[in-house]
């Protein structure tokens, strides 16, 4: 701002200030008159020159900022975000859906599996039991159903995977899902619409991307069961 | 006193997998008479419908989470005793002491193996 025009806003803020102290219900025509003079002085400008230059920087900043807003528009058009928006992110995300499903289908038929071979196991520590067979024969016989009962904790045990990967992936859903938005936000405020279908080569690339998407290894990053019984000790 | 096996153990976790795991390591512990619930709105309605005597619940899960489920138990005067063990991925410091503060008697954090299971059920309901 110019110091002409500092000088005239302070004026007309005096003026205002003056007005308000006074307590009269009808402000004089004089007054109103005087104000609407200072106010016009000051968006018409009586300092001609200091306007123009101010008005001339302005218009220079603003230049500046569309040519700015203007490559950035053409940079990220040609980034595709409406392919990403509308093709690569929600692939991504149905390939992710796509690995915790299948794997809970594969650990499902595991257990199944176990299940069974627990079903033969205790049958067939029924039948040992019950067929008269030698002391040491039978015990051996139950050595081997124990080891083998042992193995089946580790299966069981080993199925633990499908759950905390399935959170871990699911996480990741949640975060591609916000990004999702957020680029069509930026299709929306840009008017950046798609800008050509997949082809075949960009579909590939897609899947090989998802397939990179396993999650990464956060070990150390939460706490062990060691530190978690730490705290526990600590309170309760 | 030894821990009576026949125990009814209330299982409570949203993923299918997870509740049959917990289920079979029980059952290679000797504890057979396992229910089981999907969530926590689920099991609060379980624990009110029948005698419960030890709660594994996990924490994540729809409709109502597994700390919210526990401040309900404890809320309830005739459910407030049933020990709860806290199964869950959330392996942060504060969700150790929020659990603790809200009543856990134990907390597992996933994964976690059969060994570790009887281990913290046994602090919560004795030697077995």
């Amino acid at each position: 701002m110019t110091e002409q025009a500092a000088l005239t806003r302070n004026a007309v803020l005096e003026q205002l200030e003056k007005l308000e102290k006074s307590g009269v219900e009808h402000v004089p025509i004089e007054h109103v008159r005087a104000l609407v003079n200072l106010i016009r002085d000051f968006f018409e400008g009586n300092d001609a020159p200091a306007t123009a230059r101010f008005d001339e920087e302005l218009y220079g900043e603003l230049g500046h900022l569309a040519r700015f807003i203007n490559d950035a528009q053409k940079h990220l058009s040609e980034l595709a975000p409406g392919d990403l928006q509308e093709e690569k992110l929600p692939e991504a995300s149905d390939q992710l859906d796509a690995i915790v499903k299948m794997t809970e289908q594969a650990t499902g038929r595991i257990m199944d599996s176990c299940e069974q071979v627990e079903g033969l196991l205790t049958g067939l520590r029924e039948r040992v039991r019950e067929s008269g067979m030698d002391p040491d024969t039978l015990a051996g016989i139950e050595s081997t159903v124990d080891d083998i009962s042992a193995y089946m904790t580790g299966i069981y045990e080993a199925c633990n995977f499908q759950d905390v990967t399935g959170q871990r992936i699911m996480k990741v859903v949640d975060v591609m899902r916000e990004i999702e938005r957020q680029v069509l936000r930026m299709v929306i405020v840009f008017g950046l619409r798609k800008q050509n279908k997949v082809d075949e080569k960009k579909r590939q690339e897609i899947t090989k991307d998802a397939e990179l998407l396993n999650g990464p290894q956060l070990e150390g990053k939460g706490l062990a069961q060691d530190d978690i019984d730490d705290i526990l000790d600590a309170l309760l | 006193m030894s821990v009576d096996k026949n125990m009814r153990v209330l299982v409570v976790d949203d993923f299918q997998t997870m509740r049959r795991i917990i289920i079979n390591l029980l059952r290679q512990l000797g504890f057979n008479n396992v229910t089981e619930a999907q969530d926590g709105r689920a099991a609060l309605e379980r624990v009110r419908a029948e005698k419960i005597d030890l709660i594994i619940s996990d924490w994540n899960m729809p409709n109502m989470t597994g700390i919210d489920f526990l401040k309900e138990v404890r809320k309830d005067a005739a459910l407030k005793g049933i020990p709860f063990i806290m199964v869950t991925a959330e392996g942060k410091k504060e969700n150790v002491i929020a659990a603790v503060q809200a009543g856990v008697n134990n907390y597992i954090v996933k994964p976690f193996n059969a060994a570790t299971l009887k281990e913290k059920m046994t602090k919560v309901i004795g030697e077995f």
